[in-house]
Order: C-alpha cells, then sequence, then structure tokens
C-alpha cells in the first residue's frame, strides 16, 4: 500500500498515527479496501456493513450481457479511492493536445482550463460560492457533499440511502454501492423554490465529481429545484471507470429537474445508474447530454408512484469515432393518471455508434395512464452505426403508450435549400444538426446550450477529441 | 410465430402484415425480422392486433439494414387495441441501421379504442357493445 | 445575364429536358408555363443547382462564367435565388435567426446592427402580411403552403437577388396575397434590375409581372415561345391549340 499513515485503520495494519498525508488505496477491489475506505472516511458501522453487503454482490453479479462492449474494464488495474484533495495533479505536457485545442475553440479561461485537465485539483470561487450558500441555508435547503450529510445528517440520509437504487441493483451500482465517494446531497423542504440552479460544475465545488459518485436530493412536498451537473469541456481523466448512482425522491407536488452534460474523455467508461421515485401530481425532469466518455450506458429511470405523477426525459447522445452511447430511459407507471414523455436525439458520426434503449411499463390498475417516446437518429456519413431497443409494455388497457422512432441522415432537400441559400454545406450540416437537437438544448440554462452547440459543431468539423 | 425476410436483391420490395385477433384468455407472440443487405430496396411491415379481455400478445419487429443497402426505406408499425380489462400487450420494435444513406423508422401504439370513434358510432345508434365490434371489425379488415 | 445554352437534363437516369436554351437577361422577365410534369420545376431546380438533377449536356453561363456544375451556395453567392414550389421545413432552425445569417453573408460591408435589422424585418414582412410570432419559430415547420411561400419572399428580400427564379409562388395564395407580394417583387426587380424567370400555371400572376417573353413547355423541350398575349391565348384555349 502506497500510503503512510491513518488513524482507525483495521487493526491487522497495525497503523496508530493519526497523521493524514495524501492517500491512495491499493490498485484493485477487496473487502479490506472497502474496509479501508470506510475507515478512512471515519464511517459508523451501518455504512460499513452497506458497503461490505453491495461489495458480495458486486462479486456476485455477472456483467451485463446486452449493450456495449464492457470486456476490456480490468476490475484490477483501478484505484477505487483517492483523497480528493491530495488527488494528483498530472502536468499541463501530459493533457492530449486535442482536449487542449478544444479548451481554447470553446473559449475556456486559462484558469479553468487547468482544472478541467487535472493539473489543478481543485476550482473554487469562494465569493460566488460563499453568499449562495447562506442564502440556501436560510431557506432550510441543504446542499453539501455526500460524505459530509452521512455525518451531519445521518438519519436524513439513511431514510432515502440505497432505497431506489438498492445495492444488488446492477453490477455498477454494487461497485458504487461499495466504494461510493463524493457526490451531492440535496435537501428541499416544503414549498421552498430554489430559483437559482444548483450546480457542481467546477466553479462550485470539485469534490461533487469523482469516478465513484453518489448523489441523493430529496424535493420534499411542493418544493422546486433546478441540478446541473458535468460541463461541456471535456474533462480529461486518467480514471477509466466512472460508475455513479443518482437517486431522487420527488415528494407530493414537488419538482426537480435534473440536467447532465457529461463529456469525459474517450478513454472512460461511463456506467451510471440514474432513478427517481415520484409521488402524487409530483414532475421529474431529466436532461441528458451525453458527449464524450468511450462508452455509456445511462438509462434515466422514473417510478411513477403517485397519482397524476409525470416525468420527462429529453436526451442528446453524439457518438463519434470509437464511441459507444448506450443510452435512454425508463418509464415505470405504478398509479393512475400518471404521464410520461421520453425524446432522444442521437446523432452519430465519424464511426460512432449510438444506441437508444428504452423500457415503458404501464401495470394494471394505472388507468388512464399516457407515455410518448419519440426517437430520431442522425447518422451522419457511412461509417457510423445506430440502433433502437424500445419496449413497451402495456397491461392497462385504458393506459396508452405511442412510441416513434426515425433513423436517416441529413435530408438532401434540407440541404440544398440551405445551401441554395448561399450557405456552403459544412454550413448548412451544422444548421441542420444544430436544428436537430433544438428542442433539447433549449432546455438547458443559456451557457451550457451555447458550449453544447458550439461542441457539436466542432465534433462535426472533426477537429476535436 | 417467427417470421424472417431477407431483402437481399437490389431494389427490391417486400411487405409483411398481419392481423391479429387474440382471443380471451389466449397468449399470442410474434417476431418479425426484416434484414435488408441489397441497395435501393424497400420493406414495410405493417401489424394490427386486437387483444380481447384476458388475452397476452408479444410482438417483436426488427429491423437491420446492413452497409450494403445503401438508399433502402424500411418501415415498421405496430398497432394494437386492448380491449376490456385484463388485456396486456408488449410491443418491441428494434432497429439496427449501419448504413446512413437509408431511411428507417417505426410507429408502436397499444392502447384503447378512440373514445371519439365509439362515441360517433353510438350517436348513430348503435349500442355500445356493438359500436366496440363494429370498430374492431374495421380495424382489422 | 444567364444563358442557359441547349440544356439537356436527367433525373435518376430518365431524360427529363431536352435542349433547352433561353436567356436571363436584366430587369426582363420570362414565363415558363406547360402542363405538369413537362419540366418546369426541372429547369428551375436545375438552375438552382440541385444535385438529383444531372446536365447531361449544354451549359448555364453567367455573365461570361461556366457556372453549368456549380454547387447549389456558389450560384446563390452569384445572384440566384429560387423560391420552391414546396419549400421544406427546417425544424429547430429559427427563422430570424436564419435571416441574420443570410443578411451577413450577402451584405457583408452593411453595418446594420442586429436589432435595426429586425425592426427591418418586423416591417417588411408585416407589408407582405407574415403573422408577427412566425418569425420566432422554426422555419416553416407547420406553416402553411401560402405562409411557406411568404417566407420565400422574406427570403428574397433580404439576400438581394439578380436572378428570381418563382416556381409557382402564386399558389396557395389568395387574391389580396397575391396582390401585396407580386408588387413587393416587382419592385425589388426593378430596383435591382433584377431577371425573373417565372413558372406559373395562372395568368393573374402575369398582370403584375408583365413577362417579356413566354415560353410553352411541353414533354422537356420548348414547343412555343411568344410574347405576353400567348401567356393569355393558353389561358382561354388550353395547352393543346
Amino acid at each position: 500500500m502506497s500510503t503512510t499513515s491513518y488513524k482507525k485503520l483495521p487493526y491487522e495494519y497495525g497503523f496508530s498515527s493519526p497523521e493524514i498525508s495524501v492517500f491512495k488505496t491499493q490498485q484493485g477491489i477487496s473487502k479490506d479496501v472497502v474496509k479501508i475506505i470506510s475507515a478512512i472516511k471515519d464511517e459508523d458501522d451501518k455504512m460499513l456493513s452497506f458497503r461490505l453487503r453491495a461489495y458480495q454482490y458486486f462479486i456476485d453479479q455477472p456483467l451485463p450481457t446486452w449493450g456495449p462492449n464492457l470486456s476490456d474494464i480490468n476490475f484490477d488495474n483501478i484505484f477505487y479511492y483517492l483523497k480528493p484533495s491530495d488527488k494528483e495533479s498530472h502536468k499541463w505536457e501530459d493533457v492530449p493536445t486535442d482536449i487542449k485545442n478544444t479548451y481554447d475553440k470553446l473559449g475556456i479561461p486559462e484558469a479553468e482550463k487547468q482544472y478541467l485537465g487535472g493539473v489543478k485539483a481543485q476550482y473554487e470561487s469562494e465569493v460566488i460560492y460563499g453568499s449562495l450558500m447562506k442564502k440556501l441555508s436560510d431557506q432550510g435547503v441543504i446542499f453539501c457533499g455526500m460524505d459530509e450529510a452521512l455525518k451531519k445528517y445521518p438519519k436524513l440520509v439513511w431514510q432515502y440511502f440505497g432505497k431506489i437504487v438498492p445495492p444488488d441493483d446492477n453490477k455498477f451500482a454494487s461497485l458504487n454501492s461499495a466504494v461510493w465517494s463524493g457526490g451531492s446531497f440535496i435537501y428541499i423542504p416544503k414549498n421552498v423554490h430554489v430559483d437559482l440552479p444548483l450546480q457542481t460544475y467546477f466553479r462550485i465545488n470539485s469534490q461533487k465529481m469523482g469516478q465513484f459518485e453518489r448523489t441523493l436530493i430529496i424535493a420534499d412536498e411542493g418544493s422546486f429545484v433546478h441540478y446541473i451537473e458535468g460541463c461541456t469541456a471535456p474533462i480529461y481523466s486518467t480514471d477509466s471507470l466512472h460508475a455513479a448512482v443518482v437517486e431522487v425522491f420527488v415528494k407530493k407536488n414537488a419538482r426537480v429537474r435534473y440536467s447532465t452534460i457529461q463529456n469525459w474523455s474517450t478513454n472512460v467508461y461511463n456506467l451510471v445508474t440514474k432513478r427517481a421515485q415520484i409521488e402524487e401530481n409530483g414532475v421529474m425532469e431529466w436532461v441528458d447530454g451525453n458527449l464524450g466518455s468511450k462508452v455509456t450506458m445511462k438509462y434515466p429511470s422514473n417510478i411513477l408512484a403517485g397519482r397524476g405523477a409525470h416525468a420527462e426525459v429529453l436526451s442528446i447522445a453524439v457518438a463519434s469515432g470509437i464511441q459507444h452511447i448506450d443510452a435512454g430511459a425508463k418509464a415505470i407507471h405504478l398509479a393512475p393518471n400518471t404521464t410520461s414523455r421520453i425524446v432522444s436525439k442521437s446523432i452519430s458520426l465519424n464511426g460512432g455508434h449510438s444506441s437508444y434503449r428504452g423500457v415503458v411499463y404501464i401495470s394494471k390498475g394505472a388507468t388512464n395512464a399516457r407515455s410518448k417516446v419519440v426517437c430520431d437518429a442522425l447518422i451522419l456519413d457511412k461509417n457510423s452505426r445506430s440502433d433502437t431497443y424500445p419496449i413497451n409494455k402495456n397491461s392497462e388497457s385504458s393506459a396508452f403508450i405511442e412510441h416513434e422512432a426515425t433513423v436517416s441522415k441529413i435530408g438532401q432537400d434540407q440541404l440544398f435549400y440551405l445551401m441554395s441559400r448561399g450557405f456552403s454545406q459544412n454550413e448548412a450540416e451544422a444548421m441542420i444538426v444544430n436544428g436537430f437537437v433544438e428542442p433539447i438544448v433549449k432546455e438547458l440554462p443559456m451557457e451550457y446550450s451555447l458550449e453544447l452547440n458550439r461542441l457539436i459543431n466542432l465534433q462535426m468539423e472533426g477537429s476535436v477529441a | 410465430m417467427k417470421y424472417q425476410q431477407i431483402l437481399n436483391q437490389p431494389h427490391d420490395v417486400q411487405n409483411f402484415t398481419k392481423n391479429i385477433l387474440v382471443k380471451s384468455g389466449e397468449t399470442i407472440n410474434l417476431e418479425s425480422i426484416m434484414e435488408f443487405t441489397a441497395p435501393h430496396t424497400t420493406g414495410n411491415t405493417l401489424i394490427k392486433a386486437v387483444v380481447m379481455p384476458g388475452g397476452n400478445l408479444t410482438l417483436k419487429g426488427i429491423i437491420k439494414i446492413k452497409k450494403t443497402a445503401k438508399e433502402s426505406q424500411a418501415f415498421l408499425k405496430h398497432s394494437v387495441l386492448l380491449i376490456g380489462t385484463d388485456s396486456r400487450a408488449v410491443s418491441i420494435p428494434e432497429l439496427e441501421i449501419e448504413n446512413n444513406d437509408v431511411h428507417a423508422s417505426h410507429a408502436s401504439a397499444i392502447g384503447p379504442v378512440d373514445p371519439d370513434q365509439l362515441f360517433y358510432l353510438m350517436s348513430r345508434g348503435f349500442s355500445r357493445p356493438v359500436a366496440l365490434d363494429l370498430i374492431i371489425k374495421s380495424f382489422l379488415a | 445575364m444567364i444563358q442557359f445554352k441547349n440544356i439537356s437534363v436527367s433525373v435518376d437516369k430518365k431524360s427529363i429536358l431536352k435542349d433547352i436554351t433561353f436567356n436571363l437577361k436584366p430587369g426582363r422577365i420570362i414565363a415558363l408555363m406547360g402542363p405538369n410534369g413537362s419540366g418546369k420545376s426541372t429547369i428551375a431546380l436545375t438552375l438552382a443547382g440541385h444535385p438529383n438533377y444531372l446536365i447531361t449536356s449544354g451549359k448555364i453561363i453567367l455573365d461570361k462564367k461556366d457556372i453549368t456544375n456549380f454547387s447549389p451556395d456558389k450560384k446563390a453567392n452569384l445572384g440566384i435565388f429560387l423560391s420552391n414550389q414546396s419549400p421544406v421545413a427546417i425544424p429547430g432552425l429559427n427563422v430570424k435567426t436564419f435571416l441574420w445569417q443570410i443578411f451577413k453573408k450577402f451584405h457583408p460591408d452593411q453595418k446594420m446592427s442586429l436589432s435595426e435589422f429586425r425592426s427591418w424585418l418586423s416591417f417588411e414582412s408585416d407589408s407582405l402580411g407574415i403573422k408577427s410570432e412566425l418569425l420566432d419559430r422554426s422555419l416553416n415547420d407547420g406553416f402553411s403552403g401560402g405562409e411557406r411561400k411568404k417566407m420565400e419572399v422574406l427570403q428574397m428580400l433580404v439576400s438581394a437577388p439578380k436572378y428570381l427564379i418563382l416556381d409557382e409562388i402564386d399558389s396557395g395564395l389568395d387574391v389580396d396575397a397575391l396582390k401585396t407580394i407580386s408588387l413587393r417583387i416587382q419592385k425589388l426587380a426593378q430596383d435591382l434590375n433584377s431577371a425573373i424567370l417565372i413558372i406559373t400555371h395562372a395568368p393573374t400572376i402575369l398582370e403584375y409581372l408583365k413577362p417579356d417573353q413566354v415560353l410553352v413547355l411541353d414533354k422537356g423541350q420548348i414547343k412555343t415561345s411568344g410574347d405576353a398575349s400567348l401567356a393569355q391565348k393558353i389561358v382561354t384555349s388550353g395547352f393543346q391549340s
């Protein structure tokens, strides 16, 4: 183990000094690694045994037999824990050139480039951050890291932690449940509306982004919050596996919007379990932008448990080159008058492979439930590929499921029309592609939508990672 | 029931249509695969079904367009009416597209009889069961 | 001047036009008439450079430059504007943004600010009878046939072309709308001394845009040619005379 000392480690290792210095676990995962992680975080036995149970589920479960190829993941080669503030930074010279070029093209300021490139471990703006936090706490809102939440609000956390995504849910949720670290905890009290979106964008707090982050959001009755994570600039990460878990509880009459833009570098396997449970008349909206990673598997799921609950998933995937983005959504209708809407737009180019995978299930008794799914895919060249794998299951004869999907290239007539107005072929293609994703991009806050459009255009020019 | 069609000759046109009545208590599974390997081919799959109370239907429809099937057109539609209570249906329309110079689309709908249609017929003097029967018969015609 | 010299065109390996010749001169109007399927739109689309229309022989010359195989954008940048018979929709492309981009492309030296442009746009679109809310929507997405035609005219006003090709611009427009846009096109053409090629079935538009020459097309060939009175004759006696 490449560490010095740490308090509270299992006796077998004989450490006694309380000094904290740079710490990272050995490569690979084992029961001991899980124990060490829990010890470093100074967790109680309840979380330790949760982690250990999850670890066993992880070992017992096989890799999924469907979807992208995951056989290259070497579980023994991964460092499962790295203390965030001592995260080893690499030199600016080591950051791949194409990523540096993208930062330039997106107009990212110098200091932010260093952070995104992994050269600086943290980026916080105390002034903005400080006053925002005060305003929130005055309203009774809790917004902090998951680690901190477990320590400060254990009762609240344990009421919800692992309840929608149990530790045996799927192999990668099990892994996350065993070694999770970082992530956000948000609690919005009854009838509180948080007007400013809460972000984990590096401007707020770097510790919330990580390989195995665990996020838990609880919107109490009648409340509203918009949470944004990720950023459009490519994040250079040497960590090859990101397995996050997000659980969202939308209580009666509450509304939560969760926006994600993911652009991990193309060495990353991004395997995420995101799920919301929505009570009576609650509304859950996912806006999901998938641009990076080598492989993404992500299907924001919605359990419409209360009468009149509504869920929306707006998803964009851009798969270029070696990328395989397998994304989609799930809507499970368990109560009457529930509604769901899934809109998926994907673009495959330069040999990229994008797939939509979704499930809509209306159970018997979910009277008058309605679901509509629209998937559109653009394949820009002959080397790229697109698939659609929907499952629509209706067991309630008064309920209605509608689904449509199209796959095509850029329309010749549209291309000619724009070119006949003087735009070059490249300009015309970019306008059509931007128009294609516009319904989803317009749901993002302005800075993100501008960056996202620029990024898609750069990808089309073939000049970025 | 499994149906497989391959369009492997340029300019091939194939249509697959099926009207299914799933009777009370019956379970029917139908899988159709349409594979396009040659250019300028056209294939349409249209399946209409009515599921009576207690009936159970699973429809799986796969469209595969290979790299060699440039300028092909594929369309699939699953239309399912659920009658009464306890009728269930699953529709799984899949697309695997490996050539971009194509047009492929699918549509799937599973739900009850359109209440406007029912109202229209009843307002012309037909009782509810007769109106329903008329709608089912014309749907499957 | 554009010289359309002995042009033959085929589409999907089928021959559609045979040996078509005419000249589009600045300030002059040519009316192109003929039964459905005679190849009128083919001439329009070929002139605009649509990739599906293969020129198998002949040349298109613009002021001594051979533009026969120029791409649509290159032709547009030389001042050719096609008003489509059935303008296609581009979902997600905002009309105002689109028009501003065209403006910047065709008038790079003009120092108009975006808000000045928007005011000008408001004025012109009101005069054409275009509902202002359409300007904030996606181009032609859900627009009626008449609204799309008016949108073509609005684009024409922004790019200020030297060569106007009007493919059945009158279809879908009511009597008043037809008068409004015809007069506006007339004024534009006068201001710029533009040449107009107008494809139509009905005589009304030709009362506003009086042709100097009328060409009658049949089965891909020019059957007859004459002056404005030929148009009236066709309307009264049909194409068979």
